[in-house]
């Protein structure tokens, strides 16, 4: 019916599937952390997120012997977490409740950041964004739709190429690059409202040393620590 | 030469290194020439490095690690003793 009507491998081949599966825990291990971030993500739930991750990579152990060799490992397993995401884990949580963002025009932060200096920026040195530390910048790829925030995250955070991520989402190039040109651009609109939550409002002059010196005006500062 | 409109176009292609060694010659050229697109270009290529070098810096939690490590003898158990029992 199964796997034992097939033929049974001799003593050789199980040394080879042995140093494979070996070969292959080695592997998956490096990418560990590149599949957590990215199932946290994915479920923006920690303990989801390890679950996710290992389902996963059982699921990746147990078809290893259907990866073609010389293909990229790290696209298959990104390409085994979002199968493993959508068949499981995203009916279980059902819709998210997602922010609305405004979509904005090319170079928002760029302009924004220009106009309150009065000269072109050319660096996020020494502007409110690089006051953003990981939480808050995690949280603006939160804030993104779904479908643009696993996009983002696998091409800007882990460095996948068009390809590699269009393999991964099973979609085409052309749907890959749409959604990084939208995704990246709400991405900018969801910074920028994260260093104003964090009460780097514009306008204020922002200090060397990473603080923005004087009390934002309260409206601002609602909900912020006190 | 193209013109800002194009250079824009092949910003994300630009940043991303997906352009063609044929249009990455144009864009050079124009950004070359051309202060405005230079600036908007060097501004959104240091928002990428901020977004990746902070994200990156989120790693597995170590009871993850140890999880999968236990889960991989589990298959390899498993494996085995389907093997056996061939």
């Amino acid at each position: 019916m199964n796997a034992e009507s097939a033929a049974r491998p001799n003593e050789s081949t199980h040394e080879e599937a042995a140093a494979n599966r070996s070969r292959f825990e080695e592997e998956a291990l490096k990418h560990l952390d590149a599949l957590y971030r990215t199932a946290l993500r994915m479920t923006r739930n920690p303990s989801d997120a390890e679950d996710l991750v290992q389902d996963a990579l059982v699921r990746a152990y147990r078809f290893y012997d259907r990866f073609e060799p010389g293909t990229n490992f790290r696209a298959w397993l990104f390409k085994i977490l979002t199968n493993t995401y959508i068949n499981s884990y995203r009916r279980k949580q059902g819709r998210p409740q997602e922010s609305s963002l405004d979509d904005t025009e090319e170079f928002f932060l760029y302009n924004q950041l220009s106009e309150d200096r009065g000269e072109r920026v050319t660096d996020v040195e020494n502007t409110v964004l690089d006051q953003l530390g990981a939480d808050a910048i995690q949280r603006a790829i939160d804030h993104l739709p779904a479908q643009f925030r696993t996009t983002v995250q696998l091409a800007d955070v882990e460095g996948l190429s068009y390809a590699e991520v269009a393999d991964a989402l099973g979609v085409a190039k052309g749907t890959v690059m749409s959604r990084l040109f939208r995704g990246r651009r709400l991405l900018q609109r969801a910074l920028w409202e994260q260093a104003q939550a964090a009460g780097f409002t514009t306008g204020s002059k922002v200090h060397a040393n990473g603080s923005n010196g004087v009390v934002p005006s309260t409206d601002r500062a609602k909900g912020g620590r006190k | 030469m193209i013109n800002c409109g194009d250079c824009e176009r092949a910003l994300n292609p630009y940043l991303d290194r997906e352009l063609s060694e044929e249009d990455l010659v144009q864009v050079r050229e124009h950004l070359d020439a051309c202060s405005g697109c230079l600036h908007r270009f060097a501004f959104e290529e240091s928002l990428r490095r901020l977004v990746r070098v902070r994200c990156q810096e989120q790693a597995a939690p170590d009871s993850l690690r140890q999880r999968i490590t236990v889960t991989f003898a589990i298959e390899r158990t498993r494996t085995r003793t389907r093997k056996r029992s061939d």
